[in-house]
């Protein structure tokens, strides 16, 4: 019974309990405990509200823990965002050709490594939406990686649906959304 | 669940379970939209049971399959402003006065009726004169009138025998007894509810004890 | 002698008689919902509260209502008393003062004072059979009324279906409209809604733990990759999951199996995600799918023998089944192309999943075998994500349907749509917790 692990009180035993009657149908006593109801907020639980202290970590209006200079960064140094079409995770050629210019950026700056961070529209399921963001992070890794970048300048990371660069629910909105950024790692 | 409440409950109720209201909370009713019938494509249920052994084919009435009901498109209420404090028993109060059958909404026990009555079909054998076979009709409507099943048993496959004594006018003698019980004592005490209620039937062919059997053809 | 002998006979012939005659068979019943008397509850308070009172009497009565599964008897129309004298030492209720009305249920009730507090006691009576069906005692204190109305409403429930009403539960899920997707809990009308995160990186997949004082959910909350956390009621900070986990591989959701001490989690490792099961802490292990296609949306058959899973290996993704050990895989969904999220009804009976017809989204009901495949909610915009009610009587879904997703609730019969959450950003992935004090 979780209200009485909630509990710790004198009257707690299970002596302080009244018992079953159980011969005409049945019959649940509820026995009282002596030190009674708490002040609300306590950690009743059943009762009790989920909550976290707020965390103020200075990230501001992060990307998943992210700092929003790895993405500017990426964008000073030309590295350009992937499309991809609805429910596809294969590159399209506007996204190899993107890739080949990234490409020739990245050849040019061995000393940075950077994430390849997939996103969906917000269509479907948005648990598969993570994995499909996965799999179009995987897609252009994989193509960069062909191209000759060494694996150990690149990760990745899928935020789903979950990360929209632009808000809407038309066509024009979700065309933008699936995409794959490149963000600098500190 | 049983064996839980029999060994006997220990409640302890703390302030903290009170949920306090938010200002947050907000409940409105959708709108209610005109139907959009056509889209769902049909559904496929299989025949739930073989055909009971002995059972009589009644003349069903026409039933009046999903056809969803043309509702004039009515405004939705706007969201309440969050600025006054708002009761929970007001939310519920609202959402239990707008909470009407929303059209737009499949009605799948409707579609899974559909291939219900046609699986039923053809299952009896028995003959029966005219005179009982019009009995055995008039005394199903009149004990499912009182039969009352909450969403949510239809799940399982329930079939429930129950043999009642009637006298001449109908009456119930004595207590009817359950002679197959469903495996859901829950069940079985709606349908015993249902007899209950139906003294006194309409007059039977000639007195005596009557078997019968209830078993929910829909899905849900 | 022969009068013995025709006795005999007739004793003998009769149940073969009866045997004989064709059965009235009846298939379907009248109404879903039963009707219920709820008497004024007798004020044996040290300091009587009449408003107390019929606070308690109205609030059993909305929770009743909002079941799905009561409607109330007009207290004008009582036969009977209206009130409740004592529990004891009175003489039991004329049940057919209850049943001539119609009334399937009869509910007595007394307040009392405690030395600790305010005591709550009450009866069930099922009217018809004229047979007591429950008798039980709330302790609380007087601010308690609502809850305390609530939980004999579950309790009323309960006793004429075998399943407790829903009306004291909770909805977890996840919400925008603070900027960042965030968990949130309700109570199960929308009331009450609070949050459950503040971390502002994006939080994902609520799923309660059986009892209802923990909620899994996914989060970025570290940075790097999503991995899983704990909430506990009453605690300020979340725990962590799978600590012996290696969590440079992304963890998109986690669910505990119904016993509460296994999660099947999906966790993707060289790109492709596929399903595990371990204890809490990450130990034993097991991964149950191993496809170079994408295996994510694990849930647990009620028994926790069996799992359904969403695979795109055909190339699309469906929903199928496996052994809770990975083994036996099939194929359930095969209409369509596009079939995810399933959840298991708390009876085993049919799988809920989302579904795409053309262009839309929405909510499908199958059985475990896939026989039958039913929809349950339609409309041109997406309906997403469901969710069983612990009495398996109601579905929560996120839906687009008025523009921006909210969470709604809807009978499996289709009937009671009801929008939970409204003019508050996005609102999705609703998770019904457990009753509470129940396992």
């Amino acid at each position: 019974m979780m209200f009485q692990n909630a509990r710790r009180g004198p009257g707690m035993g299970l002596g302080s309990g009244l018992t079953v009657l159980a011969v005409l149908g049945l019959l649940a006593l509820a026995c009282s405990s002596d030190d009674g109801p708490e002040a609300a907020g306590g950690s009743g639980s059943g009762g009790g509200t989920f909550g976290e202290s707020i965390v103020d970590d200075g990230m501001g209006d992060s990307i998943a823990g992210r700092s929003p200079e790895g993405t500017a960064e990426a964008r000073r140094l030309g590295l350009r965002t992937v499309y991809f079409d609805y429910d596809q995770s294969s590159l399209r050629q506007d996204g190899r050709d993107t890739l080949r210019h990234n490409y020739n950026v990245l050849r040019q700056r061995t000393d940075v490594r950077v994430e390849m961070q997939g996103n969906c529209d917000e269509r479907g399921s948005s648990e598969y939406n993570f994995a499909l963001g996965e799999s179009r992070a995987q897609a252009v890794r994989n193509y960069l990686v062909q191209l000759g970048v060494p694996p150990s300048q690149l990760t990745t990371v899928s935020f789903g649906e979950e990360n929209p660069s632009v808000s809407g629910h038309g066509e024009s909105a979700w065309a933008k959304n699936r995409r794959v950024d490149f963000a600098v790692l500190p | 669940m049983l064996l839980h409440t029999a060994l006997g409950l220990v409640f302890f109720w703390s302030p903290s379970l009170s949920r306090s209201p938010s200002p947050l909370a907000g409940a409105v009713m959708v709108e209610l939209v005109a139907a959009a019938p056509g889209s769902a494509p049909a559904a496929r249920p299989a025949p739930r049971r073989a055909p009971p052994r002995k059972t009589v084919v009644l003349p069903k009435e026409p039933k009046a399959l999903a056809k969803p009901k043309p509702r004039p498109a009515r405004k939705a209420k706007p969201a309440p402003k969050p600025t006054q404090q708002k009761s929970l028993d007001d939310v519920m109060r609202e959402l239990q006065r707008k909470a009407g059958p929303a059209d737009e909404v499949a009605r799948p026990q409707q579609v899974a009726r559909a291939g219900a009555v046609a699986g039923s079909a053809g299952s009896g054998t028995a003959r029966v004169d005219p005179a009982t076979a019009g009995w055995l009709r008039r005394a199903r409507i009149h004990v499912r009138r009182g039969w009352v099943l909450a969403p949510g048993f239809r799940t399982q496959e329930l079939e429930a025998h129950v043999k009642v004594r009637l006298d001449a006018q109908g009456n119930i003698v004595g207590k009817p007894r359950i002679t197959q019980r469903s495996g859901n004592p829950w069940y079985d005490d709606s349908v015993m509810r249902a007899i209950e209620k139906a003294s006194p039937l309409p007059a039977p062919p000639e007195a005596g004890e009557w078997p019968f059997i209830f078993r929910p053809e829909d899905l849900l | 002698m022969r009068r013995l002998l025709l006795g005999l006979l007739l004793f003998s012939a009769a149940p073969a008689w009866a045997a004989d005659r064709p059965a009235v068979v009846v298939t379907d019943p009248n109404a879903r919902t039963f009707k219920a008397a709820l008497q004024r509850f007798a004020d044996h308070q040290a300091v009587p509260d009449p408003k107390r009172v019929t606070a308690l009497r109205e609030g059993i009565g909305r929770a009743l209502v909002f079941s799905g599964v009561f409607e109330l008897i007009d207290p004008r129309a009582y036969l009977g008393p209206g009130g409740t004298v004592a529990l004891d030492g009175v003489p039991p209720p004329v049940c057919s003062d209850w049943s001539q009305i119609g009334s399937d249920a009869l509910v007595e009730g007394m307040l009392v004072t405690e030395p600790r507090g305010m005591v709550v006691e009450f009866r069930i009576w099922d009217a018809v059979r004229c047979k007591r069906l429950k008798r039980k005692r709330y302790f609380g204190s007087p601010t308690d009324v609502g809850v305390i109305s609530r939980r004999i409403a579950d309790d009323i429930v309960e006793a004429f279906t075998g399943r407790p009403g829903m009306s004291s539960t909770e909805i977890a899920f996840i919400s925008d409209r603070k900027g960042h997707k965030e968990v949130f809990v309700m109570n199960v009308d929308g009331s009450a809604l609070r949050a459950a995160t503040s971390n502002r990186s994006i939080n994902a997949f609520p799923a309660w733990a059986p009892g209802g004082n923990e909620i899994v959910y996914t989060s970025y909350r570290h940075g790097g990759q999503p991995t899983l956390f704990l909430l506990t009621r009453g605690r300020r900070q979340p725990g962590r999951l799978l600590s012996k986990v290696d969590d440079t591989a992304p963890i998109y959701r986690g669910v505990f199996n119904p016993s509460g001490n296994r999660l099947a989690f999906v966790r993707s490792v060289n790109g492709a995600p596929d399903i595990f099961t371990s204890r809490r802490d990450g130990r034993s292990l097991s991964r149950l799918t191993s496809h170079r296609a994408i295996d994510i949306s694990p849930a647990w058959s009620p028994d926790g023998k069996r799992m359904a899973f969403v695979s795109d290996r055909s190339g699309a993704p469906q929903v199928y089944m496996m052994d809770s050990d990975g083994e036996n895989v099939r194929r359930l969904t095969f209409n369509g192309s596009y079939n995810t999220s399933p959840a298991w009804s708390p009876d085993g009976a049919w799988i809920a999943y989302e579904s795409r017809v053309g262009g839309q989204f929405d909510i499908w009901l199958i059985d475990p075998e896939g026989r039958s495949n039913v929809p349950l909610v339609t409309h041109p915009r997406s309906d997403e994500s469901p969710s069983w009610a612990p009495d398996g009587r109601w579905i929560a879904f996120a839906s687009t349907r008025r523009g921006r997703a909210d969470i709604y609730t809807v009978g499996i019969d289709g009937n009671n749509l009801r929008q939970l959450t409204s003019g508050g950003g996005n609102n999705t992935s609703p998770a019904w917790g457990p009753q509470p004090g129940r396992r």
